[in-house]
């Protein structure tokens, strides 16, 4: 089975038109990461009662490609040059609509259904992620699926620290009729992740299946994320309708 | 801008209105109404009138209350100063609470107001003390 080789840069390619286009992105760091989920914009409004969401991530999206990407190919490059990186400002030269696509590549993480073979053991707690990372030589985006992070069982202080800072906001314009802007718990659920995880399968180091310490310096922050926060999701109980 | 961890006076607001809508909709169960009854008496429940981050800083607070409740203490130096400040106000928030509503002294049951001259749920009249 393949795996995710963490050390490695991802390339994600997008097709436009019957076109291939190629972007190559730097290993993307816990500190970018940060950036990128203190750049979402998650509000509530109190309308007459009722609770009103709205998300919008994409400048915050448009920023982490922006801040990552190192290169691009299958663009036309005007006469005397080789290759789009001599062009000045050239990240903001490509399409807004490949940047936005480059970005929901590297966000495509979500939560897997575990197989029935996957055993339940005490003690340990286990996630499985289905997610999006490179092409391959050929240029063919593959989704890796039931990506798996075997974790400690989490303590009550832990549980404790991902509600109060799930609950974290501010409010702008008056306590009343002001809108609430969620600040995430994203920088303490990474955390949780380095404190708690104990292997991982589906991903590598070198090539070979990370250790622990590994695992905590080199795992993608938005997979240590979104694994974490499956691990606080809770479980859906069997329900049956009654005859 | 407010920084909600750091208003205690909006977060007992919030608790407060936490507790009299929760006490409302208890109501509704207890009743054991027809759907429209029900429909009737949700329109009573207080609508939410301050920011939603207010209600979700409260409903953490809840957690953590019910938690010391339980005898699974946080220690001090874990709890951060606002969570120290918010437990404070929800005291306060319950002590409004349970002054506007309080309980019958034989069933215990939550009266709807200082001045009910018998409990609904058990029928004592000796509610109210002499003053």
């Amino acid at each position: 089975m393949s795996a995710i080789e963490l050390k490695q840069s991802r390339v994600i390619v997008i097709e436009d038109r019957g076109k291939q286009y190629s972007f190559t992105l730097a290993r993307i760091a816990k500190k970018l990461w940060l950036r990128y989920f203190e750049g979402i914009l998650s509000t509530s409004e109190n309308q007459g009662g009722k609770r009103v969401d709205s998300f919008d991530s994409s400048a915050a999206r448009l920023d982490l490609v922006e801040q990552s990407l190192v290169t691009a190919s299958g663009y036309p490059l005007p006469d005397g040059k080789t290759s789009i990186e001599q062009l000045d400002g050239w990240k903001g030269m490509l399409p807004l609509s490949h940047r936005l696509g480059v970005a929901n590549a590297i966000i495509s993480v979500s939560a897997s259904e575990p197989s029935d073979d996957d055993p339940i053991s005490l003690g340990t707690e286990s996630v499985y992620l289905d997610a999006v990372w490179s092409a391959d030589e050929k240029g063919v985006m593959r989704k890796f699926k039931g990506l798996r992070h075997n974790f400690k069982s989490p303590t009550s202080e832990q549980q404790r620290r991902v509600s109060r800072d799930g609950s974290r906001s501010r409010v702008v314009g008056g306590s009343r009729n002001g809108k609430t802007q969620w600040l995430g718990a994203q920088a303490t659920l990474a955390e949780i992740y380095d404190e708690l995880i104990v292997s991982v399968e589906g991903y590598t180091v070198d090539g070979v299946e990370p250790d622990r310490d590994a695992i905590v310096e080199f795992m993608d922050t938005y997979h240590k994320v979104a694994a974490v926060d499956v691990l606080f999701a809770p479980a859906a109980p069997k329900v049956e309708e009654e005859q | 801008m407010i920084d909600v961890w750091k208003d205690a006076e909006g977060v007992r607001m919030a608790l407060e209105e936490i507790f009299e809508s929760d006490f409302v909709r208890s109501r509704i169960r207890e009743e054991g109404a027809s759907p429209d009854t029900v429909e009737r008496m949700e329109r009573q429940v207080p609508p939410r009138t301050l920011a939603w981050g207010y209600y979700s800083f409260g409903e953490h607070l809840l957690h953590l209350d019910a938690l010391q409740q339980a005898g699974i203490g946080v220690a001090s130096a874990d709890l951060a100063a606002c969570e120290a400040e918010g437990l404070l106000a929800l005291r306060r928030a319950r002590s409004a609470f349970e002054s506007r509503h309080p309980a019958c002294s034989a069933c215990g049951m939550r009266q709807q107001n200082r001045f009910s001259p018998a409990c609904p749920g058990c029928g004592s009249k000796s509610l109210r003390k002499k003053e």
